[in-house]
């Protein structure tokens, strides 16, 4: 197995993928971190469809395989501030919610990055919510997202 | 009639009428008894005969013309020889009223001629009165005559005098004008002068803008070529930038692979955690792809640098070249309104050139017929002299028609008229007032009589000893003058007007002299007063000045 | 697939559009149409609903019913959702028409946003 150098900006790897391995996103001023194991696929931005009466973090309803697929705003689940208008936004498609219920949700990002490891134990605590705590990837704090919180009703 | 002849009345001379008919009658007398005695005679017979019956005739007449006459021609005689006195006095009276009444004619005096006139039998006196009455008419007609006259005179002498100012008048107008020509000539020499120089200086112009449309005309075409040069590089710069545009696009495109690829790298990192431990080898695939994207993306990133730098230039390039075409362009606008303007000037220079030969002939033309103008005024203000020694005669043959009127006027006041504008009678009415006003009236009542004749200048009342005792002048006509002598200091006995008056007990008229009250020529009008028994009293006099008598 | 969703499938569908999101209904459960001004009017389930725009009819849809994650941030009511022409749709529970669609004023059963299905 080979070991790419890491370039500027990108998370430390070594020796492959693993349990750790996070998807690194941007979504406004924050840098998310998503299971690996959860993303299902990263696509360029799905064209959605806003449904009336739907809170903030519901951005509406995508087609994705021939399948409905609604598609959440991870800035607005995150609470992050708004960044700059995003030069190449992308919905990532990731299993939420238990794992014996999971369903698909798209989630709307500003970008993303790279793949990178986060080790678990390095993830320090949230407030809760849909952020399950904060870990440094390269010296930059990310935000590690509650998948599994965000499936299913509360 | 001779005055004396009444003196033989007297002598009971018999009147010529009756001298004649006894003459006559006897005459008649002799040739009846000669033709009696004749025819008797004739008659005889012969020799004792009868005497035939025209003998008898003629005796019959004899003795009937005998018997007449003594019957009718003796005793009329003889009452004519009784009456014949009564007659002469009769005669002798009628004569002197006569007299008297052609005396008083012939000096003029109407009124008392018509006194006379009046006492004398009826149709005497109707005829003679008629003859004065007409003498009297013709006396007025003449007054009045005179003084149309003198009134046509004095307006003929004041249309003299009018027009003699409006000669002096135009003659000052006239050299005024032909100062102003003079001064429009000299003008017009230093216009034609301008204008020469003028003309020089536009041709001078028009050789300098010969040269300057040339060197514009080079000018011109040097910035067509730089238009030209610059329009070159604004075209290559376009193109420039289109092709930079283009590469933009292909830079966009090789993003857009990047990414795509970065997506894929991504996706299949996804897919190698998916199929676990047998995607590890996929995994490094994927992550050598990611980089490959990253490299991309940074390259694109660094040709984007580099361009937009090149697009800058490029950009600054055209924004130059805008800018130098711009100014080329303002630059070629300016050559060329410079050089329409050059043209413009020498087009200007030729006309200014033209108009200034134009002038400076129209100017010795106007030089010539401002000298035929000057000529021109010359002849007028000759004719103007002439005429105003024309009018100058005028006046004066009005002075002497004034002259004659005024003689004429006094011809006909020499006449006493009873008319209120014969000053005769009019001074004579005033000495009848005066006597018999009291001596301490005298003057007020002599004040009031002058103030009432706004034609009198002075009246005055002398006594006999020649001292004015009463004196008044005219304040209307005063006017202030200086009085030249004090009147009551002088004798008046000396006067002319009281010599002529004092012997003649009569009015008087005096021809024009100089008046010793202010110096002016006056004449008087004089009348003597008399007591109610013909005591002369002293002499009433009124001056009347000569530029005034027309007033009468 | 996923394992969370399961298609259904249906007979005939009435495809509308109100808001710019496109509707499904079901076309048994379609009491009445009619034109209302510019928009039309929908008679399901006893409720009148207001639509802009009668896309057309659809023999068949695969319908999947709301996910959880959708239901927890869209509280109206639904028969599922579906795809049509790649573009998704949310299918009409004629017992429980969507607020979205209905008309004020308009009479029917309100929904408390807890749908089930």
């Amino acid at each position: 197995m080979t070991t790419a150098e890491p370039l500027v900006g990108t998370g430390r790897r070594r020796g492959g993928l693993s349990a750790g391995s996070h998807l690194l996103v941007q979504a406004g001023e924050y840098v998310c971190a998503l299971p690996l194991r959860s993303v299902r696929r990263v696509l360029r931005a799905l064209t959605v469809h806003p449904l009336p009466g739907a809170t903030d973090e519901l951005k509406g309803l995508a087609e994705f395989g021939g399948e409905p697929l609604p598609v959440l705003e991870l800035s607005r689940l995150i609470g992050a501030p708004p960044g700059a208008k995003p030069a190449h936004p992308v919905t990532i498609v990731v299993w939420v919610g238990p794992q014996d219920a999971r369903e698909l949700v798209g989630l709307a990002a500003d970008a993303a990055l790279e793949v990178s490891e986060v080790q678990l134990t390095s993830v320090v605590a949230g407030e809760g919510g849909f952020v399950l705590g904060e870990a440094l990837v390269d010296g930059a704090v990310v935000r590690v997202v509650n998948l599994e919180a965000l499936g299913g009703d509360r | 009639m001779d005055p004396e002849s009444t003196v033989r009345a007297g002598e009971h001379t018999l009147p010529e009428w009756a001298t004649r008919f006894t003459d006559n009658a006897l005459v008649g007398w002799i040739v009846i008894v000669g033709l009696t005695v004749l025819g008797f005679l004739l008659f005889l017979p012969g020799a004792g005969g009868p005497p035939p019956w025209p003998a008898w005739l003629f005796v019959a007449i004899g003795v009937v013309g005998i018997a007449a006459y003594g019957l009718k021609v003796y005793p009329f005689f003889r009452r004519l020889e009784r009456r014949l006195p009564e007659t002469q006095e009769q005669w002798q009276r009628l004569e002197s009223k006569l007299i008297a009444a052609f005396e008083e004619l012939g000096a003029g005096d109407l009124v008392r001629s018509n006194q006379h006139a009046r006492m004398l039998p009826d149709r005497l006196s109707r005829v003679l009165l008629a003859a004065s009455d007409a003498l009297s008419v013709l006396a007025q007609q003449i007054q009045d005559s005179s003084i149309e006259v003198a009134s046509s005179a004095d307006e003929v002498n004041q249309i003299a005098s009018d027009l003699a100012s409006g000669s002096s008048e135009q003659a000052a107008s006239v050299v005024e004008i032909t100062a102003a020509m003079e001064e429009l000539a000299r003008t017009a020499s230093q216009i034609a002068e301008n204008a020469t120089r003028q003309a020089g200086l536009a041709a001078k112009a028009e050789s300098s803008g010969d040269a300057g449309a040339v060197a514009v005309d080079e000018a011109v075409s040097g910035v067509e070529e730089v238009q030209k040069r610059i329009t070159a590089i604004s075209q290559r710069a376009d193109a420039l930038g289109t092709r930079s545009k283009e590469i933009y696009r292909v830079l966009e495109l090789i993003n857009e692979i990047a990414q795509e690829t970065h997506i894929l790298s991504l996706n299949a990192a996804i897919e190698a955690v998916a199929a676990g431990a047998d995607g590890r080898r996929f995994a490094v695939v994927a992550e050598e792809v990611r980089h490959l994207a990253h490299r991309s993306q940074e390259s694109v990133d660094s040709v984007r640098g580099l361009l937009d730098e090149f697009s800058s230039s490029i950009r600054a390039t055209i924004v130059a070249t805008e800018e130098g075409m711009k100014e080329a362009g303002r630059v070629l606008e300016r050559s060329r309104a410079a050089s329409t303007a050059i043209a413009e000037l020498r087009l200007a220079s030729g006309d200014t050139s033209r108009v200034a030969q134009q002038i400076s002939l129209a100017t010795q033309q106007q030089n010539a017929a401002s000298d035929e103008v000057v000529m021109t005024l010359r002849e007028v203000s000759l004719v103007v002299q002439r005429m105003t020694g024309g009018l100058k005669n005028l006046s004066t043959t009005a002075d002497r028609l004034n002259h004659l009127g005024l003689t004429i006027q006094l011809l006909a006041q020499s006449f006493h008229l009873d008319s209120p504008r014969s000053l005769k009678n009019l001074v004579e009415e005033w000495a009848k007032k005066l006597q018999k006003a009291g001596s301490s009236e005298l003057e007020a009542q002599l004040d009031e009589l002058v103030q009432g004749a706004p034609f009198i200048q002075m009246g005055y009342f002398v006594d006999t000893t020649g001292f004015t005792v009463a004196l008044a002048y005219n304040r209307s006509l005063h006017n202030g003058h200086q009085i030249a002598v004090n009147l009551r200091e002088l004798d008046m006995t000396k006067r002319p007007w009281y010599r002529i008056v004092s012997r003649e007990k009569r009015s008087a008229l005096t021809p024009p002299y100089e008046s010793l009250f202010n110096g002016e020529k006056v004449f008087t009008v004089a009348s003597p007063i008399l007591g109610r028994d013909g005591t002369f009293m002293g002499v009433v006099g009124v001056d009347i000045n000569v530029t005034g008598w027309t007033r009468i | 697939m996923s394992p969370a969703l399961h298609p259904v499938a249906q007979r005939g569908y009435l495809l509308v559009r109100r808001d710019g999101v496109l509707w499904g209904v079901e076309n048994g459960a379609v009491e009445g149409l009619s034109r209302h001004g510019a928009q039309f009017r929908l008679a399901v389930g006893g409720a009148e609903l207001g639509v802009d725009e009668v896309v057309g009819v659809v023999a068949e849809l695969a319908v999947w019913p709301l996910t959880g994650a959708l239901r927890r941030f869209w509280p109206d009511t639904a028969g599922g959702l579906a795809v049509h022409a790649e573009a998704p749709l949310v299918i009409v529970d004629p017992q429980r028409p969507p607020r979205a669609l209905r008309i004020a004023g308009s009479e029917g059963e309100m929904s408390d946003g807890e749908g089930r299905h």
